[in-house]
């Protein structure tokens, strides 16, 4: 039995699409050979990174410290002396007023003097980050090979899967998951603010007649979703789509046994100029299927520059780096180290990291007539 | 004692609460109507809470924030306008409308509205000027009032004003005071129906002019008369049948018949009752609050636009024409044309299951159960609210659990689950008035929203009203577009809402009539509303048989006419 995300089986799925209101519509989308062409459209609820949670073994070495702790290791390897250290952080991290001292310590915590986030080689790699030593992951093989160090899918089992954003990030407290249907903490709270602040983002899967060629396309909106009563994203809302090419993405895919997998390509989406500007992906691809409730929900894989995923988050430094627990520079070399695609011609460097995404979607609707001016 | 009480109550500057607090005591003083009058008694109804609203908005402008909270109100023979002349003012209400009075006083008087709502300034600021005060107390008496003050009643206020004024070196906050005393008023809490002997039929009686003039304002516009009217009632005209037609004819087109049109229906279709419901946020997550407000609205805006247009008032019940919200939209699981704007037209494609009001969410979701629908509720709501039949309550020990199990694996729909239960011979005599109709609705769930399965098993929509088979809420508006039943019990409907009491047996006559011309009138409710309104026996009253209590106490309309006034 295929395990998908969150405690769903894909024969679990089949069966309850089979018994349910919600198979009318599913496998008239999802069967192999549609009668007639059909276009239906999801607002993406969840997007967030796909840690797959396996349990305590995922991290061997155990996770990784809290903030305090890598800070006062830090501070002590760059030469502040114990009593210093204790004396800074004899309160912390404070009582929410600006009187913390510790912060302009680790804010240079690297050579003394310049910002840390903003110069993360001045900490050199310690080697404290601790990585994930299971060998289950969500997302796809997107080299086409299948190394001592690649994943196995956590759900469809295929050998060879890339993603070495999980194998950085995973045992970092924050990022941990839990079993389904928790999911990991930042991630999914950012995407819980995000999603506030974006506009919405629209997964439009049309099948072919009479084959299981699919195409979706994948727009960003130019309503921000609503919630509904418990806080989730209500479905069937209306949206626009935002004629601004650079989130117009229309991808080719298939249907087999009722999941759709895309081809590789490249997606891009824009998102919130203050928490993640751009979401750009290469050799992209998906795979979703559909819910007992007629809800959309799959994993996309690809790579993705590794730079960026660091700066989003270091330009809110100390302040987001002490209530996460993620150790920024140690971040940065991690994600460096692990890069695994597209090289720098000049020094070698892969500047793009594997990567997958848990993608969920609500049905939704493109505004049908000529919008109303204002 | 009570006359001992109603004059201390006057002598004191916060006199108005305690003449409020006697007016809502059990009263013995009033008039009882005649057995064999062809009118029912005049009437003592308590002002609504949007027609306060509406009041203080009309007087002084919606800047006026107005807070506070006003009861509920008592629903008699389906409409609260009924209950108004049943119900009364609770100490904590009091509480409320003093409250509201005081913040409704001190806003109009600050500084930001002054200049603009009191049409006279003081000699200075800081001293009494009974002249000023006595005009602004006077126009403002007026309408709040819907009559003129009596001298006595204007010198009263002017010494309050002058009394807190001095105590305070505020002529604004003496003003205040009177006019927060006025506000909490039974004068201006109460709509007072004040019965005069009519010249042109001996033994018979009517409402004197501003009374009239009031019955007619809140029938059309659910609000007091405005200037106009007043001068009409203060000059006789309105006594007139031209001048009566005159003034109807003005209020009718009027933009402001919408107000009274959407007061009328929200009131016949109970929609006040969203303020109290909700549904399970597991099983309907997409039942927010704003979907009750919304849906309210729509079905307001579908009834007001047929009405004002003099539609077919029995169309209402097949339309496919209504209005959109996007939040509305997505409960209906439809697109809407703009994602970004508010309220749309929207037209249900030929065929659709939904057409009519009954098929809103407005109706569908009101007349649930949180968890679930209830075939039970929306068959009895059809007949009770659209065709003015009683169905009774159920017996006191009626044991629910069929209808309650909504996950019993035998009986998987609420048409298996009510046969289970109205077999028992106690509960089938009700359920054949209410199932048959409510099960046809059963393809909308508790959150209005469209299905056609539940718990796996589709759902079967057959129903019949009156032997006349039908498949589906639209039909079933088809079939209740064709009974009789329906256009007589609206015209009952509005004369209750518009007298503000039951309709006595005695009225039959008049009913018979009216609804006749409705008919003749292709069931125009708004022309039903002129007819009623334009027609004398609208106006008519019981003659007052017994009056006791404050017998000796002269009333405002022979204190007016001994002032000359």
């Amino acid at each position: 039995m295929v395990r998908v995300p969150f405690g769903l089986s894909a024969g679990s799925i089949r069966t309850l699409l089979r018994r349910t209101a919600a198979a009318t519509f599913s496998l008239a989308i999802f069967a192999s050979a549609a009668a007639h062409a059909e276009t239906k459209t999801f607002a993406v609820s969840w997007f967030h990174n796909a840690t797959y949670y396996g349990g305590p073994n995922d991290c061997p070495d155990g996770l990784n410290e809290k903030a305090i702790d890598f800070y006062k290791r830090e501070l002590l390897q760059s030469g502040k002396t114990q009593k210093e250290i204790d004396e800074v952080f004899a309160d912390f991290p404070g009582n929410g007023t600006l009187k913390r001292p510790w912060q302009s310590y680790v804010v240079v915590r690297g050579n003394g003097k310049d910002n840390v986030y903003a110069h993360p080689d001045t900490l050199p790699d310690t080697g404290h980050l601790k990585l994930i030593g299971s060998k289950l992951a969500y997302g796809f093989n997107l080299d086409g090979k299948d190394g001592p160090e690649d994943f196995e899918e956590a759900d469809t089992h295929e050998k060879g899967v890339d993603n070495e954003v999980y194998r950085v990030t995973g045992c970092i407290r924050t990022y941990v998951g839990g079993p389904p249907p928790y999911r990991p903490t930042w991630p999914s709270q950012n995407w819980e603010i995000l999603r506030d602040q974006a506009p919405a983002w629209l997964i439009s899967i049309t099948t072919e007649k009479g084959s299981n060629e699919v195409t979706l396309k994948i727009d960003r909106a130019l309503e921000r979703v609503t919630r509904d009563a418990t806080s989730e994203v209500r479905a069937n809302m209306t949206f626009r789509v935002d004629p601004d090419p650079r989130s117009h993405n229309v991808i080719h895919g298939k249907i087999e046994n009722g999941v759709i997998v895309t081809d590789p390509t490249d997606i891009r989406i824009v998102a919130d100029v203050r928490l993640n500007p751009d979401f750009r992906f290469s050799k992209a691809r998906l795979r979703l299927q559909m819910t007992p409730e007629g809800n959309l929900k799959g994993i996309l894989g690809g790579y993705e520059y590794w730079y960026p995923i660091y700066t989003v988050l270091a330009i809110r430094a100390q302040a987001f780096e002490f209530p996460t627990s993620i150790n920024l520079p140690m971040l940065y070399h991690g994600l460096k180290k692990h890069a695994d695609a597209d090289p720098d011609p000049a020094t070698g460097q892969n500047r793009q990291i594997s990567t997958a995404y848990v993608v969920e979607a609500v049905p939704a609707f493109i505004a049908p007539g000529p919008v109303a001016s204002k | 004692m009570r006359k001992k009480m109603f004059s201390r109550c006057l002598t004191l500057t916060a006199g108005a609460v305690c003449a409020a607090a006697l007016a809502m005591a059990p009263s013995t003083h009033g008039v009882v109507a005649a057995e064999t009058s062809e009118a029912g008694p005049a009437a003592v109804r308590v002002l609504g809470a949007t027609q306060y609203r509406q009041t203080i908005a009309d007087i002084f402008g919606r800047s006026i924030e107005i807070g506070g909270r006003f009861a509920p109100g008592v629903r008699d023979e389906g409409l609260l306008e009924v209950g108004t002349s049943r119900a009364s003012i609770a100490a904590s209400s009091l509480e409320q409308y003093d409250i509201m009075a005081r913040s409704i006083a001190a806003q109009v008087v600050d500084p930001q509205h002054r200049d603009m709502l009191i049409s006279c300034k003081p000699a200075t600021p800081t001293a009494t000027d009974d002249a000023c005060a006595s005009k602004f107390l006077g126009e403002v008496g007026q309408l709040l009032f819907r009559r003129p003050l009596t001298n006595a009643e204007l010198a009263k206020q002017v010494t309050v004003a002058a009394t807190a004024a001095q105590s305070s070196n505020d002529f604004y906050a003496g003003l205040a005071n009177s006019l927060a005393s006025m506000l909490i008023s039974p004068e201006f809490l109460f709509r007072k129906e004040i019965a005069v002997p009519e010249s042109a039929k001996a033994g018979a009686w009517k409402l004197d002019t501003y009374s009239k003039a009031s019955r007619l304002s809140f029938m059309l516009w659910n609000a007091p008369p405005d200037r106009e009217l007043l001068a009409a009632a203060a000059d006789g005209s309105l006594d007139t049948k031209a001048g009566l037609e005159r003034q109807a004819d003005r209020m009718l087109r009027s933009s402001r018949l919408t107000a009274g049109v959407r007061a009328l229906f929200a009131d016949m279709l109970q929609l006040d009752k969203f303020e109290t419901i909700s549904k399970d946020p597991k099983i309907y997550p997409q039942y927010t609050p704003d979907i009750s407000v919304e849906a309210a609205d729509q079905t307001l805006r579908t009834i007001s636009d047929s009405v004002l247009a003099g539609g077919d008032y029995r169309d209402l019940f097949t339309t496919r024409k209504t209005y959109l919200t996007p939040l509305l939209a997505s409960i209906y699981g439809v697109a809407i044309n703009n994602p970004n704007g508010g309220w749309q037209a929207y037209e249900y494609p030929e065929g659709d299951p939904r057409a009519g009001i009954l098929t809103q969410v407005s109706f569908v979701a009101l007349h649930s159960h949180p968890g679930r629908t209830s075939p039970t509720l929306r068959g009895r709501a059809l007949r009770e609210v659209f065709l003015c039949q009683r169905v009774p309550d159920p017996p006191g020990d009626v044991d629910f659990k069929f209808v309650d199990d909504t996950s019993n694996p035998t009986y998987r729909t609420a048409r298996a689950r009510l046969s289970a239960h109205a077999a028992a011979p106690a509960c089938a005599g009700c359920h054949k008035m209410t199932d048959p109709l409510g099960l046809s609705m059963e393809q909308f769930d508790s959150s209005g929203a469209f299905r056609t399965v539940e718990n796996e098993t589709e759902i079967d929509v057959s129903g019949d009203l009156n032997g006349k088979p039908f498949k589906g809420a639209a039909a079933m508006g088809q079939a209740l577009k064709e009974d009789p039943a329906l256009p007589a019990c609206i015209v009952r409907r509005v004369l209750s809402y518009g007298v503000g009491r039951r309709l006595s047996r005695d009225e039959t006559a008049f009913l018979n009539t009216l609804t006749a011309d409705f008919s003749g009138d292709k069931y125009s409710v708004k022309k039903l509303m002129r007819r009623i309104v334009t027609d004398p026996q609208f106006y008519r009253v019981a003659p007052p048989e017994v009056v006791v209590g404050l017998a000796s106490e002269p009333s405002v309309a022979t204190k007016l006419a001994k002032s000359g006034e």
